[in-house]
């Protein structure tokens, strides 16, 4: 879309002012882009928290057996539910809600009454650190392989490389977690077996020996995602008629490959990528169980397994942002990187 | 080379790089570590333990559940209770009884202060109790209904009015109930609760809730001369399966609630572990006024069902103990008459529930519980072996119907009290919160319990009177008690042996080696 306006515009201001006109346009297009985006997001946003509310009524759970334990009688628990504003009708209480979020406040946990926000915050760093790092792994790694694999394709090596991303895609997180710990930890002593250290307490040290571990366990399924899209785009693309046409006019396979193939063979990877990162970030229930972390995952399980129906709301709420930010991120790359694909938003 | 490829395959090469260096910095960084280890000789003495997070650090919306255990780092208690379960002093050095045995006055140590300045006097022990009784959240107004008001007689001195004679006053007024609160701190209940502040051997330094909470020791602790750790980091437990893992390769030194399928791995591994009394046992909950189980002939044939070894062996794995009473053998309000009045016998289970007109399969009741565990399933086995068919189900909402007194058939099983007499009343009195039948009681039940309550601790018929009262309450049908597990603790033998009292983890005394 963003070159068919180039051209026009082009054609109807004449060259002269062909550089500043389709700078413009560029511009234009991307604005319109944004705009588009950000009506997507508002969307799917408000349809999501209405989802996300709904559970509460769905689920019928009060505060009043997470917080009165043995002394949970029945007057007691409506003076408790009174407290927190569940005796008001549901329309009330979600625009309450809805209110809060907007302004960043996701209400107050039925388990410990500690603010969810303020929870989710202090958690950041710990699941930040881990998913990121999981995800230069799993980039750089899969990279390797899947570069590799699509380079020697039909070779030994690509099968090698194929077996291996399929045996690691299929390991659950727990076996590599427990494997990775019996390993470096227990046996060789070289990196700490659970807990986090933040890297203002202990620098740059202590913060990467305690993440490493969690960040590789969580990065197998990343590295293998990533290596077999990269190897199955790559090839494909390498069949177009175009790389024939350019190897006939001369071109070295070394700058087709690097300069065209990759280009064109690399979105179904990046694709995959913007899926992958809320991913890691909400799905290391039990890589982040296996080294005793307090990250986004346990935080979400531990509160679904308690019923705290504000805490798994706050997450959820954590996760549409997330997940709607990461898709539009890499949409707009993938506009960069092939402009055709801008037809999809 | 377009600008775009260039960033594509730039990125993952400058990572790769960033991956690379990290390594290597890595295996430098472990000289580092060791450097660091040398010169912690001079280090405070930290103790990292390992745990299930406390959700609520004030006492009184806490409760007393197990985790009391965590509060009183922050927080000491009016008495305490020595290795027999005896009351002894804590904040308080003595208590006198009236005559009649319905007042009682605390006599403080002098010149107490909480960790943020605020005198311990008797008007903060006051204030704690009328708190408890009346906050809207408060999960300890159950346990206090035996204090009527409470009056400052002067700096020291604190009486506490009762409702009815009751010699077990002392004994409830320990860690369990009276972990005495700042009253600056609790005049905002809310912020207290996510940080406490009291008059315990530790104070709170640092705390993000469910990763970890940090305290340093406080002088102003009336034993501080005992406590030797300087430093507690108790940080959020990594899985059931890493624990040892984890102590084991120094992440934490110390925990609580072993899982017993661990601890060979655990012996293994080099660590201490440790078995600690408690006063508690598992049960089986019968609502008595619903149907079948208010035919008593059906309660019996479950009385005979239960085969209790199997529990022992399947879910403690053989570190607990068979048990027909909510307390162990030996324990002062151990009924020795009542050890086995209904021996696992499934055959004669099966006849009496053909004399109560039922065919196997014929009864069939929902079975609604807390959580899946072994113990669940064990019960639904056992019970499906006389023809019972008990559907279990796991309610995540299980406490209202089960504290509501709703549910025909659940399980149970408290950590216990310090309070023998409110052991019993906790499980068979009218209002009891785990007599799922209240407010069914066995017979004869109000009168035995009211001697025991009215005998004073030393008296020489303490023991008799409290024996005569579990033997009545025994005879109620609507608990049926099938095992007691002890806590396991694991530790890194640095770290001394805990004293072993009954239900509780004390650091008093505790040392650890470089």
């Amino acid at each position: 879309m963003a070159s068919i306006h180039t051209e026009r515009e082009t054609l109807a201001y004449g060259g002269a002012s062909a550089g500043l006109s389709s700078r413009w346009a560029v511009a234009r297009s991307t604005l319109a882009l944004a705009f588009r985006s950000i009506i997507v997001f508002v969307t799917v946003f408000f349809l999501a928290t209405l989802l996300t509310f709904a559970l509460q009524g769905l689920s019928g759970l009060s505060p009043a057996h997470l917080q009165l334990s043995e002394s949970a009688t029945p007057e007691a628990i409506a003076a408790l539910e009174h407290e927190w504003g569940l005796d008001l009708p549901l329309w009330q209480q979600y625009l309450n809600w809805f209110g809060g979020i907007v302004q960043g406040d996701l209400g107050r946990s039925w388990y410990n009454g500690a603010d969810i926000s303020l929870l989710l915050t202090s958690r950041a760093a710990i699941s930040l650190s881990i998913a990121g790092l999981a995800l230069l792994i799993g980039v750089t790694l899969g990279a390797v392989l899947g570069i590799t694999a699509a380079k020697f394709q039909t070779t030994w090596i690509d099968r090698a490389i194929t077996t291996f991303t399929t045996f690691v895609s299929v390991l659950p997180p727990f076996v590599v977690g427990i494997g990775l710990v019996a390993i470096f930890a227990v046996w060789l002593n070289w990196f700490p077996s659970a807990g986090y250290v933040p890297l203002d307490r202990g620098g740059l040290g202590p913060w990467l020996s305690h993440i490493w571990l969690p960040s590789l366990a969580l990065s197998m399924e990343a590295v293998a995602d990533i290596a077999r899209q990269l190897r199955v785009g790559l090839i494909q693309a390498s069949r177009e008629n175009y790389v024939t046409g350019a190897l006939v006019r001369g071109l070295s396979s070394e700058r087709i490959f690097w300069g065209h193939v990759l280009r064109n063979g690399s979105g179904p990877a990046l694709t995959m990528l913007g899926m992958k990162f809320p991913n890691l970030i909400g799905g290391a229930v039990v890589t982040e169980a296996v080294f005793g972390l307090a990250g986004y995952g346990r935080f979400a399980a531990d509160s679904a397994s308690r019923g705290d129906v504000p805490a798994v709301q706050g997450v959820l709420v954590l996760a549409i942002v997330l997940v709607v930010a990461f898709n539009l991120l890499v949409n707009l790359l993938l506009v960069r990187l092939s402009p055709a694909s801008a037809r999809g938003i | 080379m377009g600008k775009n490829t260039k960033y594509l395959i730039g990125v993952p090469i400058l990572a790769a790089l960033a991956l690379g260096g990290t390594l290597v910095w890595y295996s430098n960084g472990q000289n580092t570590t060791s450097t660091v280890t040398s010169a912690q000789a001079q280090k405070p003495k930290v103790l990292r333990w390992a745990a299930l997070l406390n959700a609520h650090w004030d006492p009184i919306v806490q409760g007393s559940g197990y985790n009391f255990n965590q509060t009183a780092i922050a927080y000491a208690s009016l008495t305490e209770i020595d290795e027999n379960g005896k009351a002894a002093p804590g904040l308080a050095q003595g208590w006198t009884y009236n005559q009649a045995g319905d007042k009682v006055t605390f006599h403080l140590r002098p010149g107490l202060k909480f960790q943020d300045g605020e005198p311990l006097n008797a008007e903060a022990v006051k204030l704690y109790l009328e708190r408890a009784k009346t906050q809207k959240n408060s999960a300890l107004a159950g346990d206090l209904t035996s204090i009527g008001s409470v009056t400052a007689d002067s700096d020291t001195d604190v009486t506490l009015n009762l409702t009815q004679v009751d010699h077990q006053i002392p004994l409830l007024l320990g860690r369990r109930v009276a972990q005495i609160t700042s009253p600056k701190a609790a005049q905002d209940a809310q912020k207290l609760d996510q940080w406490p502040v009291g008059a315990g051997p530790f104070r709170v330094v640092e705390y993000v809730p469910e990763s970890h909470i940090y305290f340093e020791k406080f002088d102003g602790y009336w034993d501080a001369k005992n406590i030797h750790i300087d430093r507690i980091e108790l940080s959020a437990a990594p899985d059931a399966s890493q624990l040892v893992a984890s102590i084991q390769t120094g992440v934490y030194d110390f925990a609580y609630g072993l899982n017993p399928s661990q601890i060979e791995v655990a012996k293994k591994a080099g660590l201490d572990v440790l078995s600690y009394p408690v006063y508690s046992a598992a049960n089986i909950s019968i609502n008595v006024r619903k149907p079948p189980f208010d035919n008593p002939k059906v309660v019996d044939a479950i009385r005979y069902a239960v085969n209790r070894q199997e529990f022992v062996d399947k879910v403690t794995f053989g570190t607990g103990v068979a048990t027909t009473q909510p307390f162990p053998a030996g324990y002062v309000a151990y009924d020795a008459q009542s050890a086995d009045l209904w021996p696992y016998n499934p055959e004669k289970a099966k006849q009496l529930l053909a004399e109560a007109g039922y065919k196997p399969g014929d009864i069939k009741v929902d079975f609604v519980v807390r959580d899946p565990s072994t113990a669940n399933e064990l019960i639904q086995r056992q019970l499906a072996a006389i023809g019972i068919s008990a559907k279990l189900q796991v309610a995540p909402d299980w406490a209202t119907p089960f504290f509501g007194k709703d549910l025909v058939l659940s399980s149970y099983s408290t950590t216990g009290r310090e309070s023998p007499v409110q052991t019993l009343t906790a499980h068979f009195g009218p209002k009891g919160p785990l007599n799922l039948a209240g407010p069914y009681v066995p017979e004869g039940f109000d009168a035995a319990i009211k001697v025991a309550r009215e005998t004073p601790l030393d008296s020489p018929d303490y023991a008799k009177n409290l024996q005569a009262a579990t033997r009545v309450a025994l005879q109620g049908r609507a608990l049926v008690f099938t095992y007691g597990a002890p806590t396991l603790f694991v530790k890194s033998p640095k770290i001394s042996a805990l004293p072993k009292i009954p239900g509780q983890i004390h650091l008093t005394g505790v040392t650890i080696a470089e």
